[in-house]
């Protein structure tokens, strides 16, 4: 393993990007058994960002509730605990795919689609094969290059080289992180997610996700999500920097047990959800100058 | 003529040189004005930085790239993406229907714009 490269590499990024405060406290939470939707409520309704955000977004024809939700207490009843976590961490990821290199922002927001996708297709995938959570795909999805945003954010030399080598010789960008970094962006983004202390199986899924059988417990979960990366590489949702598309990881058809004539009512139907949801996503967490200063 | 990011392209733009994905492919010719759904394209596309002047108005019979021209063009960008997998049945299908769908959807932007 190349656990040494590493942390030589983490250690030469000073500023790790940090989820914001509210989030990581939602967090420990929803973690916390003992807590009560009150005590949820108390630390959401403390940050008007993200009280808009959440009632903009439970309000939206998504959900299709018949009357309008004016409380965050009232919208954590209806939606429970997991789903407002998964929500707010979806709408706090995408602030990062924002950046002040103008120069890449063509690439964070092809991987912002890309990502997106995938968190649409896990949980196509979790809904097919009747997964008890496929709200937590969803998150997996949406988090498994999350160690790209950090190499574009924060390691850019590195970053250029790892481009130019995709570039030069038509590779994946794992190959080239490996060759570039010693590592790749599975590992990276698997450090930022501990790091963050995101809830399992999220950590296992983003490290294991282009080798789900090592995943142990989160196999197939991880199976989803590698095929999920798959699905939307192979319908060119956004792009993950590479212009390839990985090879099946075969134990993870086995894993999922899915039949080859499920494919085609699979991509269908992401096709079509995700055209559906991702102006809604977008448009949920772009929140006007007037929101901000409310 | 200026070389500008895909970031700053902006509507009614004019090419000042051909659109070319990996220097062979042609997306758009010289002289066409950029609207919002070529703009999209080029960014599907993988294009990051184009040329344009300042001229307001398309060149006389300037014209986009011919749509049969795009869907080849997916057809072989998906054959090269695979490429590394052939005679794998799982991937074949997958393949297959993304071909349909990607397709699909540019008859679809087609139709909404023809309206």
């Amino acid at each position: 393993m190349h656990n040494n490269r590493l942390r030589a590499i983490v250690g030469r990024v000073e500023d790790l990007p940090t989820l914001p405060r509210t989030v990581l406290r939602i967090t420990e939470i929803i973690n916390n058994p003992k807590s009560s939707a009150r005590d949820l409520a108390g630390v959401i309704n403390d940050d008007q960002v993200l009280t808009a955000r959440l009632l903009r977004l439970v309000n939206s024809s998504f959900y299709g509730f018949p009357q309008r939700i004016a409380t965050v207490s009232f919208a954590i009843v209806l939606l429970g605990f997991d789903a407002i976590r998964n929500l707010l961490l979806t709408t706090s990821i995408f602030d990062l795919f924002n950046g002040a290199d103008r120069e890449l922002q063509v690439e964070r927001e092809k991987l912002w689609d890309h990502s997106l996708g995938c968190a649409v297709a896990a949980k196509i995938i979790g809904e097919h094969l009747h997964f008890e959570k496929v709200e937590e795909l969803f998150v997996c999805g949406l988090l498994h290059d999350l160690g790209k945003i950090v190499e574009m954010a924060y390691m850019p030399n590195d970053y250029a080289r790892v481009r130019a080598r995709v570039k030069a010789n038509d590779e994946l960008i794992l190959l080239a992180e490996e060759e570039i970094l010693g590592c790749n962006h599975a590992d990276i983004g698997h450090l930022l997610a501990e790091r963050w202390n995101l809830p399992a199986p999220v950590p296992d899924v983003i490290l294991h996700h282009h080798t789900p059988v090592r995943a142990g417990e989160f196999m197939r979960e991880a199976a989803a999500v590698h095929l999920a990366d798959i699905f939307c590489r192979a319908l060119e949702i956004g792009s993950g920097g590479d212009h390839r598309i990985p090879a099946l990881h075969p134990p993870a058809w086995e894993i999922l047990e899915l039949k080859t004539n499920d494919i085609e009512a699979l991509l269908h139907r992401l096709e079509t959800e995700y055209h559906d949801i991702c102006p809604f996503i977008q448009a949920s967490t772009a929140i006007s100058p007037s929101e901000r200063e409310a | 003529m200026r070389e500008i990011t895909l970031v700053d392209a902006r509507s009614d733009m004019i090419l000042a040189s051909d659109v070319l994905h990996d220097h062979q492919k042609l997306l758009l010719r010289k002289g066409v004005a950029l609207n919002d759904k070529n703009i999209k394209i080029l960014k599907s596309w993988g294009i990051t930085r184009i040329t344009v002047n300042s001229d307001p108005h398309p060149e006389d019979g300037a014209t986009p790239a011919d749509p049969v021209a795009l869907i080849e063009a997916i057809e072989d960008r998906l054959n090269h993406k695979f490429g590394e997998t052939d005679g794998n049945e799982i991937h074949k299908e997958i393949q297959r229907v993304a071909t349909q769908i990607i397709i699909a959807r540019y008859h679809a932007q087609e139709a909404i714009d023809a309206q």
